[in-house]
């Protein structure tokens, strides 16, 4: 019975997936592609995939939807909802990029299928021949935080290169307006007693997770999210002034992650060792190190390229142009 | 076995919850009493459905974080409900009156 569960959520991935392209509204469109993410986390959890699960659900089916609900708003203010009258590419050029998209998927396709050597053991076995010596249980994390440390280390470089692009730092920043008439009173209390219920919840999860990333799936980057979905959530709710995500505190949140990834990469060059190249009996200590300053920056990147891409003045129209 | 058909049964309870909540969601006129199918019968069929879990789970703390988030589901689509119905109303969508067509 379970090939039929999974034949539904793979039935299901391509129908949203193919909504997600076709239909013309945007917001539609973007509400096909939460569930999606959410769905992909049911289909990693399948293939067990716990880690990428876990992240997939944090930041394909919440934050990434509510960054592109936040830019479509932004980007389109009260259209959103519109259909649009006009073909933005002309038929012709669609069929053209729809055939060589197809030719390259197809391709792809082939070769993962066919064109590879069917049953390679990957390198599965090295990492578990070497579980022992990275300091930790979890294999993902051993590869993550270990072996393959110079990685994580360049994709936290890459969130924080991100969030300058986006221009947060210079941003002019605007506190949120609460119009007393376009909200009552009686749902802001709800709402806010709502996140009040659960921010604790969040915070008790994104830490459970950082903890026990060492030995079972979780880790850095599915706490970051977790923590910055609460995060999301706070703002939306008008606990947290938008104000406080360009304070210096916070700019220092954003870089610690990286500060002290480097500062131990550069540190064990002192002892001796190679860059990233822990000492024997240290891993574990400075894995958990590395990884609590990491989740701090990777919840405070999200949360403010959410508030960078929100605008902040709370109508969800740009606040210049159009 | 006493427990296998108290597992089954509320998970048939809640199975037809669910269809009745997505009906609703199909078949009902107006934004409100669609809110009303989803939010309310459905949050319904989740509880049935995570007893039925419940009554299953090996241990009783498995249980007790399977009822916990049911817990969690009840109070996010209340309050979600209220909130889109409430926003709704202020933005110039009268609830349906009398009989629909």
């Amino acid at each position: 019975m379970v090939w039929l569960f999974d034949a539904v959520v793979v039935a299901s991935l391509c129908w949203l997936a193919w909504r997600a392209i076709t239909v013309r509204q945007l917001q539609v469109s973007i509400m096909a592609f939460l569930p999606y993410g959410l769905l992909m986390a049911i289909a990693w959890a399948r293939l067990d995939a716990p880690d990428v699960a876990i992240a997939e659900a944090a930041i394909g089916g919440g934050l990434t939807s509510a960054l592109l609900l936040a830019a479509a708003r932004r980007v389109h203010g009260a259209r959103l909802n519109e259909v649009p009258t006009k073909q933005p590419v002309p038929r012709r050029r669609r069929r053209a990029i729809a055939v060589v998209a197809a030719a390259v998927a197809a391709g792809a396709g082939w070769v993962v299928l066919w064109a590879l050597p069917a049953a390679t053991p990957g390198l599965g076995p090295r990492v578990d021949a070497n579980l022992e010596a990275s300091g930790v249980e979890n294999p993902v994390t051993a590869v993550l935080l270990n072996f393959r440390a110079w990685d994580t280390l360049l994709e936290i470089a890459v969130l924080v290169l991100a969030l300058i692009g986006v221009g947060r730092f210079r941003a002019s920043v605007h506190d949120r307006q609460r119009n007393p008439s376009e909200e009552s009173t009686l749902e802001s209390i709800m709402l806010g007693g709502l996140v009040r219920l659960f921010l604790p919840a969040i915070v008790i999860t994104g830490g459970y997770l950082l903890w026990r990333g060492a030995d079972e799936p979780g880790g850095a980057f599915q706490a970051g999210a977790v923590l910055a979905g609460g995060g999301v959530i706070a703002v939306l709710a008008g606990l947290q002034r938008p104000r406080w995500f360009a304070g210096g505190a916070f700019r220092l949140f954003v870089v610690v992650g990286l500060a002290v990834f480097a500062a131990v990469g550069f540190g064990v060059m002192a002892l001796g060792g190679a860059f990233l190249e822990y000492p024997e009996g240290w891993s574990k200590q400075l894995i958990i190190l590395i990884e609590s300053a990491a989740t701090l920056s990777i919840a405070c990147i999200l949360v403010a390229l959410f508030t960078a891409v929100l605008g902040t003045d709370g109508s969800g129209r740009a606040d210049r142009g159009g | 076995m006493v427990v296998d058909l108290a597992s089954g049964f509320a998970a048939l309870v809640g199975l037809g919850f669910f269809a009745a909540g997505t009906t609703g969601l199909l078949r009902f006129p107006d934004l409100y009493t669609r809110l009303h199918a989803i939010t309310k019968a459905d949050t319904l069929g989740l509880g049935f459905v995570a007893l039925a879990v419940a009554l299953q789970a090996p241990t009783p703390s498995l249980a007790l974080k399977v009822m916990l988030v049911w817990l969690v589901a009840l109070a996010a689509s209340a309050i979600s409900c209220n909130l889109m119905a409430g926003r709704a109303l202020r933005s110039g969508r009268p609830p349906l009156e009398g009989r629909p067509r």
